[in-house]
């Protein structure tokens, strides 16, 4: 494939609740198939970058722009943007932060929503793709639950499966390893480097994980107080000399951030 | 100004095509079978509480006799559309609020919306036409109840001659009559809908459980106010001449 | 079906627990007074507007049909009277408990069941807090006492709008309206009126406390519990009316 277009890039977005400035200019490019770890303590604003990044929110300023196409310039409130805004979506799979599970759905019709709604499948082909995607994530037999009968692990492991269901070619997931024991939150990890591997699709994972970054990542940032202190490949990021990003891979509370 | 933007959203999801089918037809056993036993219950009593409380105003008069007329009347023209609608909001309505206020604060609104899903056809869409659809019908059944409940407090409690009763009744109450209560039903059903799903809708996500409270309180008070309101002017509309 | 009847017969036992519970708090101290007037003020500022929105029409609407059936008998004179009867003997009350019911009742269910959800009301009881005490009981006396102030409001609305539509709107003499007006209406009548308030709004407070109190399942239970409180007190006051009326009918008052 000769010059592929970026999967993600941002120039210089804001965006601000009232006085509370939550995004500053935050600028950055992501090739595709690339996986993105964007690091941060709670509350900098990662799900809110995650959000424009969808279109669930617009910035203030600055532009999005998904393998080339400008979301930002979208008008939801005209029925043309809307659909372009929905053709656009269909390239995105997305994990939210508490699974966002339907809670009247039982698990298995969880999983299969997005194909029921989107793919041209047959009903056989669709429950043997959940059954795949529910195995691909560690769990069997749950097809008949009902989300409120799982523990937050499991709904987590649910909604991802959800989330790739559709096969995206872009994957955002917001804390997926929080709320996970050691051993699962590992396996999550393999498994997104699995299907990076397997079906070259492209992540943006948030965390609070340096573990996690280390393993999975190739492209690191750091977001703080709404501005990204850093973003680069892993190698240059974890040699970087930056105060913030080592305080946060050294787990330290001296350094630039604060807690106040 | 904002609702109207929803209403206006709505109403194109309402009309761009049939709603979701199985999402359609659950709300409407919902709405319509749901709140059977509740409505039975409530037109029982209400209509023997109107004919009871006519019969202790009107015996001060001396005027007990025309007992089936103002139960006729008041009953079938206002009583029981309004209480269907009230129930309705009561109990449809705050269900729907608190449904989809509840899919709002845990992000599952958003989840649709990021899989490329038109929230307003899937969620809203059905629920408007099951309750527009189911609120008639409702009504219609109101009215049988609730004047077979009139007429018994009339006969077996007051005494009040069972023939003339029926007698009056049929003299007052056309056909219009009815049809007229029919027509608000769907009126106050499509009302309670969209205020309902206007308030669910409207939760956000940092309320959290609040959210659905109030949404859900929002939803009662708002669409039985409207309800009571509108029918004032409806009955102007339809009676005053 | 056992199942069902055995939870209804725990919900049964369970609430007469919370009867004594509170009746417990009520005569006992400590009473956290401020708390209670600063519920009463909120249901006063909450519940007015929705109050009087829905009672007004009823006395126009009144006005309105019997207008129609008066005139065929050539009675029009009577119906200020019918009207004045009907609103302060039954929908005056009736009406202003199923507002207080839908507004104030649903929001403190809801307030309960949030802190509910929350762990707030587990974290009161740990702080040696009762939470009926400190969180029902504020609750159920200002319903006591906000319903039949709400219920003088919307008696003299629902005869404004009464005269409205009777006077201007369907042409009856202003004079004998006004005459006719206190005709039949006494004393009595003005008490019972307030007191199926006060027995209504006890009956708000209670129900939405004790539905509060035992939201399970989250956010959607709490949607549940303020939803429940209004269907029943509904029920609970159209049957009560009911009762009432043939009570009073029977004695002749
Ligand atoms: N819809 C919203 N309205 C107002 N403020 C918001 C909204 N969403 C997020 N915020 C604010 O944005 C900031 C960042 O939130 P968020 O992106 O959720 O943090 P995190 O990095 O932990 O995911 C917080 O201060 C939050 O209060
Ligand atoms: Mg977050």
């Amino acid at each position: 494939m000769a010059e592929q277009q970026p999967a993600i890039t941002l120039e210089r977005v804001c965006k601000s609740f009232g006085n509370n400035r939550v995004l500053h200019e935050v600028s950055l490019v992501l090739p595709a198939g690339k996986i993105l770890v964007m690091l941060g303590p709670s509350g900098t604003g990662k799900s809110v970058l995650l959000r424009c990044l969808v279109g669930l929110m617009k910035p203030d300023s600055g532009r999005i722009f998904v393998e080339g196409q400008d979301i930002t310039a979208l008008d939801e409130r005209r029925s043309a943007g809307r659909e372009q805004m929905f053709a656009l979506r269909r390239k995105f799979g997305m994990l939210f932060q508490d699974g966002a599970l339907f809670d009247d759905m039982c698990v298995g019709d969880n999983v299969a929503f997005p194909l029921r709604q989107h793919a041209k499948m047959s009903e056989r082909q669709i429950a043997e793709r959940v059954a795949e995607d529910l195995e691909r994530v560690g769990l069997k037999n749950v097809q008949r639950k009902m989300p409120a009968e799982l523990s937050g692990g499991m709904r987590k492991r649910v909604a991802f499966a959800r989330a790739i269901a559709l096969r995206p070619r872009i994957v955002l997931c917001d804390e997926p390893s929080s709320g996970l024991d050691p051993v699962m939150s590992a396996t999550l990890d393999e498994l997104i480097l699995d299907l990076h591997r397997s079906l070259n699709m492209t992540f943006v994972v948030i965390s609070h994980d340096t573990a996690e970054a280390r393993t999975i990542a190739d492209y690191i940032g750091l977001l703080y107080k709404g501005e990204l202190q850093e973003f680069g490949p892993k190698e240059q990021v974890l040699r970087s000399s930056r105060l913030a990003i080592n305080q946060f891979f050294d787990r330290s509370t001296d350094g630039p951030i604060q807690v106040l | 100004m904002e609702f109207l933007h929803f209403v206006r959203r709505a109403l194109v999801a309402q009309f761009s095509g049939p709603p979701p089918r199985d999402e359609f037809v659950r709300h409407a056993l919902d709405a319509g079978v749901g709140s059977l036993p509740l409505l039975t219950l409530l037109t029982i009593f209400a209509g023997m509480n109107l004919s009871v409380q006519a019969y202790g105003t009107f015996v001060r008069f001396g005027g007990q006799d025309l007992l089936g007329l103002f139960c006729g009347v008041g009953g079938i023209r206002e009583l029981y559309p309004v209480m269907a609608a009230v129930i309705c909001g009561a109990r449809i309505g705050a269900t729907l609020a608190a449904s989809l206020a509840n899919m709002q604060i845990s992000e599952q609104v958003e989840a649709l919306e990021v899989m490329a899903v038109d929230p307003m056809r899937l969620l809203v869409a059905p629920r408007l036409w099951a309750v527009t659809l189911m609120l008639p019908l409702l009504c219609g059944y109101a009215d049988v109840v609730g004047l077979a409940a009139s007429y018994w407090a009339a006969t077996e409690q007051m005494g009040v001659n069972g023939g003339t009763f029926m007698e009056q009744v049929r003299d007052i109450v056309h056909l219009s009559d009815l049809a007229a209560g029919v027509f608000k039903g769907v009126v106050f059903g499509w009302l309670v809908a969209i205020v309902s799903c206007y308030h669910g809708y409207r939760a956000l996500k940092r309320d959290g459980a609040e959210g659905v409270g109030v949404a859900t309180n929002r939803a009662i008070v708002h669409s039985a106010v409207l309800c009571i309101v509108l029918n004032m002017f409806l009955s102007a509309l339809l009676y005053v001449r | 079906m056992l199942n069902r009847s055995f939870r209804w017969f725990e919900a049964c036992a369970a609430f007469v627990e919370f009867l004594c519970a509170v009746c417990r708090c009520l005569v006992t101290g400590p009473r956290y007074l401020r708390e209670t007037l600063r519920v009463m003020d909120l249901l006063v500022r909450r519940c007015l507007i929705p109050v009087g929105l829905a009672v007004a029409p009823v006395g126009a609407v009144i006005s309105l049909q019997g207008a129609g059936l008066f005139r065929m008998f050539g009675a029009e004179s009577l119906l200020s009277s019918l009207l004045a009867t009907a609103i302060f003997r039954e929908y005056s009350p009736a009406l202003a408990s199923v507002m207080v019911a839908a507004q104030a009742g649903s929001s403190i269910a809801a307030r309960i069941g949030t802190m509910k959800v929350r762990g707030q009301i587990d974290a009161l009881a740990v702080m040696s807090v009762d939470p009926i005490r400190y969180v029902v009981v504020p609750g159920l006396i200002a319903c006591v006492i906000v319903t039949p102030l709400l219920s003088v409001l919307t008696t003299l609305l629902g005869l404004v709008s009464g005269w409205f539509f009777a006077v201007p709107v369907m042409g009856v003499d202003h004079g004998s309206f006004l005459a006719n007006l206190y005709a039949q209406v006494s004393l009595v009548d003005l008490w019972v009126g307030l007191g199926k308030c006060m027995a209504f709004g006890t009956a708000v407070g209670l129900i939405a406390g004790f539905l509060g109190l035992r939201t399970t399942g989250g956010a959607a239970g709490v949607g549940k519990a303020a939803n429940d409180t209004v269907t029943m007190t509904i029920v609970l006051i159209l049957v009560a009316d009911y009762f009432v009326s043939m009570a009073l009918l029977r004695l002749g008052v």
